[in-house]
């Protein structure tokens, strides 16, 4: 029985499903035991009370007033119904599950991009790896919803590439959706509109028609973010994070970020010291007749493009430069590293490939143990701890 | 079918935008970034303006790659084959002589260039025997008795026996197709075309290291930079597979002696008195590259000599008679070779750091990353997509790690130290050349050392330090394949370092 199973399916399928499944146990294994348990932050409170009120009505009004983009809220609030009481815990395996079904979309983004199910399974393994995503996919926040969204979006942009006619449907909602899970989901329409127009030849005429008017329609939609906030109790400013003016260490920390999670200063800066490492890297990439595919270039674009919009943005009107906001690039980042590991035969990338993973594992337990890095935003235990520093040191005089 | 770097592509966007980021880069380095000490700063910005002169005119010629010129099947004038040879083996020269007897044209005559008597080679005698060995009535030999001006010496000789209107050239070791002829010919119906020349091809690419290493360097010269040299009119003889109009070479005064690169001196004469010259991408004879450390490096030493020769004493800037598109596409080429200081400089500057503490830029490593790293990956995209993905790291490895050999060539033509043409050997000389690589040896123990000089004089690791050991690393790894040929091949597989070695592959057009 196995034996006609396995020939049906196909060895190699049998494999990269075991080791998918491996993958997500894994990621879901560290979720449960470590990070589901971290204290609550800021965020995911003011989400949980956002999502408390019982009537739709009222929800929606709210959601437009406080919250121009409320999909996310009344996910939370449809949840929160389903299993009766408003619960962190639940709200936060929402996270998880999205995180599950990102790290099976990946897989497929990467094995339609690049005809290859084996580039398709490093990028998986990233995602599920990754210290940083494990921390959102841990929140009860819309940060790994955003991400899978985001995933489905680039999964459907690629397949109208290759003229799969079921992607048209799928990629416009998947442009909806995620401009009502998140405002910045701007930032990957914008790169798809000008990739479009540079491979407009690509595309067949009903294709091109199909593809500018979902992406039209999505800017369109962005409108009513700008109406939502004209009407807001707030000012469209004041819903927006203070942050500071980035710098140029601040692009290059958001990839070290996605890859190690974050981590304490010093153990940052001498990673991004390391950057002619990646000179090193694009030179071994020269190699004969390895072309990147047009999907590749898609990813590599999307991967690199928000971050500078973003830091041009912040220098010229208002800083902005979040790295939440920014999980936007980073399942894009993640297949093109997986591309770039996977394409070259050459020993030194092959152990780069097996090291990074390895280390990002590392990494994980890492973010995990360090009490240096205030993430959890745990404000009774940083309360409690204060205290105890001061009753421990302090001096009458 | 044809060989992928031979095609014709279209890049302008990317070029254009390339070209923007290299200024925004350039602009960057001048006015965001501190000045650290003075020398090192002037040093580095020298470097930084010819790494922008080389891109930008590469791009120039890459701009538009496909150029049409008038071209008649039934133009069939008499050529004069010429295989030119100076004490290469005798079964080499046969293969070549055997080929070319079987070209496809009606009208020709092959003439063995036997220069091995006044060159004192052993049993040079050998080469006259060869058309009784294939076909007398379409081989003769001419073995010149007085030497003087190496190959173009012997070509100006054989001009004088023979009197076709057009000469065909061959290296001795290039075995020419059949069609070679009828390729080529047909473009000589325009009489102000004074050469056609077609690429060089190494049969022997996928045999050896060396020679894959060699190839690869070819790859982007005879694709996107012949191509693009040929639309401006300023494509330059390369010494074989090429046919010459004998008016135009008598115009001026037969193939220049003063150089011992005669094949772009007596180019730039050409186009300096309105003569044309013609590229034909197509793969119509195949030679050897060198295959041992000691012949690529004669080679090399024999190119940038030449071309810094002409740099020095016959500047195409000062010559009358070009335009400025062949001005700018003929200081392109001859000043290439500089690039043999600048590496050296770029090279030196992480251990300046490690001894001295001096920095070219006094600015955080991440804003020089933010500027440098967009600009450094879409130049090699760039420089990927114009080649059709024809060459590979190591080509890049072994141009930048020749730059002993290009130093070299530039302290003996300043200093004017006479070189003799040096063929290059058509077989292996297996051996240990590691004497050739034993400057970027030192380089490696003192990066290793120089690492190692800094920690212990400090007592943390700064990101100065990391950075600055990253582009020593980087340098290491640039100069490793070169070391990695200066092994014999049994000591490369003592070391299990050999390597599986590309396959060529051919596309439709």
């Amino acid at each position: 029985m196995i034996r006609l199973v396995k020939s049906f399916i196909g060895r190699k399928n049998v494999i990269y499903g075991l080791s998918l499944i491996a993958i997500i146990a894994v990621a879901i294994s560290i979720s449960l035991i470590w990070f589901i348990h971290d204290g609550v932050n800021y965020q995911e409170k003011y989400n949980l009370s956002l999502s408390s009120f019982h009537h739709g009505q009222n929800l929606f009004l709210l959601g437009s007033n406080d919250n121009p983009m409320p999909l996310y809220i009344i996910i939370l609030h449809a949840f929160n119904g389903l299993i009766g009481h408003v619960s962190l815990y639940g709200d936060r395996l929402l996270s998880l599950a999205a995180l599950v079904i990102l790290t099976i979309v990946v897989f497929f983004i990467g094995k339609l991009a690049t005809g290859r199910a084996y580039t398709g399974l490093i990028a998986a393994a990233m995602i599920s790896f990754s210290p940083f995503m494990l921390w959102y996919a841990n929140r009860a926040t819309a940060y790994s919803l955003l991400t899978l969204v985001v995933a489905l979006n680039q999964l459907f942009f690629i397949a109208i590439y290759k003229h799969k006619k079921w992607a048209h449907i799928g990629f416009l909602l998947s442009c909806l959706i995620g401009l009502s899970l998140h405002f910045f989901f701007l930032a990957i329409i914008i790169p798809e509109l000008i990739f479009m127009l540079f491979k407009l030849k690509d595309l067949t005429g009903l294709e091109r028609i199909s593809l500018l008017s979902i992406l039209l329609i999505s800017l369109g939609f962005f409108g009513w973010f700008l109406f939502a906030s004209s009407h807001s109790t707030v000012t469209l400013w004041q819903h927006l994070p203070y942050t500071s003016k980035p710098s140029a260490t601040n692009t290059f920390i958001i990839y070290v970020q996605y890859l190690f999670g974050f981590q304490s200063v010093v153990l940052t800066t001498v990673v991004i010291s390391l950057w002619p490492l990646l000179v090193i890297l694009a030179l071994l990439a020269v190699q004969k007749y390895v072309r990147p595919p047009q999907a590749v270039l898609y990813l590599f674009f999307t991967a690199v493009f928000p971050i500078i919009a973003l830091f041009a943005f912040s220098w010229l009107y208002k800083p902005l430069f979040l790295s939440s906001y920014l999980i936007v690039c980073l399942p894009s980042f993640f297949l093109f590293l997986a591309w770039y590991l996977t394409s070259y035969k050459l020993k030194i990338i092959t152990l780069t490939r097996y090291a990074l993973i390895t280390s990002m594992l590392a990494m994980t337990f890492m973010e995990l143990s360090d009490w240096r890095i205030a993430l959890s935003q745990d404000y009774l235990g940083i309360t409690n701890h204060s205290y105890r520093y001061i009753a421990d040191n302090s001096t009458y005089n | 079918m044809r060989s992928p770097f031979l095609r014709a592509v279209s890049a302008k966007k990317l070029l254009a935008f390339n070209s923007l980021l290299a200024l925004f880069y350039f602009i960057a380095l001048i006015f965001m970034f501190n000045r650290g000490n003075i020398f090192l700063y002037v040093a580095l910005m020298v470097g930084e303006v010819f790494h922008i002169w080389q891109l930008y005119t590469l791009f120039q010629a890459a701009w538009e790659m496909k150029h049409d010129s008038d071209f008649s099947k039934s133009y069939t004038p008499a050529v004069d084959i010429y295989i030119t040879v100076a004490g290469e083996p005798y079964n080499i020269v046969l293969k070549t002589v055997m080929a070319a007897t079987k070209i496809d044209y009606p009208n020709y005559h092959i003439y063995i260039l036997n220069d091995g008597k006044v060159a004192k080679k052993k049993k040079w005698w050998q080469i006259d025997t060869i058309p009784y060995a294939t076909d007398p009535s379409k081989v003769s030999c001419i073995t010149r008795s007085k030497p003087g001006g190496a190959k173009a010496g012997n070509i100006n000789h054989a001009l004088t026996k023979t009197d076709s209107p057009f000469i065909a050239v061959l290296d001795c070791d290039h075995i020419p197709k059949p069609e070679i002829l009828k390729s080529m010919l047909g473009y000589f119906i325009d009489p102000e075309v004074a050469f056609v020349q077609s690429p060089q091809y190494y049969r022997n690419h996928t045999d050896n290291y060396v020679a894959n290493a060699a190839w690869q360097q070819q790859t982007l010269f005879f694709g996107p930079i012949c191509r693009g040299k040929a639309r401006s009119n300023s494509l330059f003889m390369c010494g074989t597979n090429m046919v010459i109009r004998r008016k135009a070479l008598m115009s001026v005064g037969g193939m220049r002696q003063e150089s011992i690169t005669e094949d772009l001196y007596t180019s730039l004469l050409l186009h300096a008195k309105g003569w044309k010259s013609i590229y034909v991408p197509l793969i119509l004879a195949e030679g050897l590259a060198p295959e041992d450390l000691s012949s690529y490096w004669k080679q090399q030493y024999r190119w940038a000599r030449g071309s810094l020769e002409v740099l020095l004493k016959h500047n195409p800037l000062w010559l009358k008679g070009l335009d400025w598109r062949q001005r700018l596409q003929y200081m392109a080429s001859v000043t290439y070779y500089l690039i043999g200081v600048v590496v050296l400089i770029d090279a030196l500057l992480p251990l300046f750091y490690f001894y001295t503490g001096l920095i070219p830029i006094s600015a955080t490593t991440m804003s020089i990353a933010l500027v440098f790293i967009p600009y450094m990956f879409l130049t090699m995209y760039s420089l990927q997509w114009i080649s059709s993905y024809a060459f590979s790291f190591r080509a890049i490895a072994f141009s930048v790690a020749s730059w002993p050999i290009y130093l070299l060539a530039l302290i003996s033509t300043l200093l004017r130290i006479d070189t003799a043409f040096k063929v290059t050997s058509k077989e292996k000389q297996d051996g240990n050349y590691l004497m050739l690589a034993s400057l970027h040896i030192i380089y490696i123990a003192s990066v290793l050392a120089g690492i190692g000089y800094v920690l212990s004089r400090n007592d943390h690791i700064t990101s100065s330090l990391i950075t600055n050991s990253t582009w020593g690393i980087l340098y290491i790894i640039m100069f490793l394949p070169f070391v990695r040929a200066s092994l014999s091949d049994k000591l490369a597989r003592l070391m299990s370092i050999t390597e599986e070695l590309p396959k060529e592959e051919l596309i439709s057009d």
